[in-house]
């Protein structure tokens, strides 16, 4: 998997992901916001955007099983034969965190959540849905997009 | 969620951003981190001087997965960063990086220094190369001195004074 990573977490950063998303939307506005994370989601994640045009969601969920273990995340993932999937969040590593900072979870917490999930799907026969439910818990579906192929699922 | 490990890649695609933004973006931004990074560490440089300051990299050495150098003397700490994790992240990047991605670290630790009343100067190299070196000293005086030597050997530094 190409973005598996080891050694310590420093989990403080998600305070600055946060914190940097409130100053772009504070000071450019949310399509600003959009913009980062599509570049983001597209070139930084290159290689998950890639196999997703090819119709391979392997990688797409690895990475997210991957780091929500390593992050102490509870999920449950649900597969489809097709290479659809759901996921559900329970605690999310990265919400526990900044409520530890103090941090507010606030309306750029979901939308980063939202913006990275269309950008890595961005281009491809996929969309991958963000919501989150007031108690926190959040669901993530993998579908075809509308009006894609589906025949190109592994 | 995007992972922890991989915040330093959406920060350089930040970077990117506010640069193609115009002069003087980059800067405030790295302002607002600073303002950000205080609560982490402000008291503690104000309360335990350059041990505590000490303590904070040794910790961040940890979490980070830093080759990192502390050296701490009774006027100075001086860190040699001999493989920054942080660009080693953002090379090793299917994105471009920032040209300006190494002049974050002073952007933000040399104004939470001023306001702790200490003196910090930085030489990086080049922005492909993940080495860096610098130098906090609570006397202006012996800031001034390394600043001074740094010039006679011909090393590009910034600093932090006032």
């Amino acid at each position: 998997m190409r973005y598996q990573e080891t050694g310590e977490l420093h989990k403080d950063f998600h305070g600055a992901t946060l914190m940097s998303a409130n100053y772009i939307v504070k000071n450019y506005g949310i399509e600003a916001l959009r913009e980062i994370v599509l570049h983001t989601g597209t070139e930084v994640y290159r290689e998950i955007n890639q196999r997703l045009k090819a119709g391979d969601t392997s990688e797409l969920i690895g990475f997210k099983e991957y780091f929500l273990k390593r992050e102490g995340g509870k999920f449950t993932i649900t597969r489809h034969d097709n290479g659809l999937f759901e996921l559900v969040v329970t605690e999310c590593p990265m919400e526990k965190h900044l409520k530890r900072l103090g941090m507010e979870i606030n309306e750029n917490f979901y939308l980063l959540n939202k913006f990275l999930n269309e950008a890595l799907c961005h281009d491809t026969p996929y969309e991958l849905s963000y919501e989150r439910f007031d108690d926190g818990v959040t669901r993530e579906c993998l579908t075809f997009r509308k009006g894609g192929n589906s025949h190109v699922a592994k | 969620m995007l992972p922890s490990d991989h915040f330093v890649r959406f920060y350089n695609e930040v970077f990117k951003f506010l640069e193609a933004q115009g002069p003087g973006h980059l800067e405030k931004y790295w302002l607002e981190i600073s303002r950000h990074q205080e609560w982490h560490c402000l008291e503690l440089f104000k309360e335990q001087g350059l041990q505590g300051m000490y303590d904070y990299w040794e910790h961040i050495r940890i979490e980070e997965n830093c080759d990192l150098t502390l050296d701490l003397s009774e006027d100075c700490l001086h860190s040699t960063m001999n493989k920054c994790p942080s660009l080693s992240k953002v090379l090793d990047n299917d994105a471009t990086a920032s040209k300006r991605y190494c002049d974050h670290c002073a952007g933000w630790i040399g104004p939470v220094l001023c306001k702790a009343g200490y003196y910090y100067i930085t030489v990086t190299g080049e922005p492909d190369i993940p080495t860096c070196d610098w130098w906090i000293y609570a006397d202006e005086a012996k800031a001034q001195a390394k600043m001074q030597e740094l010039r006679d050997k011909n090393i590009k530094f910034k600093s932090y004074i006032n």
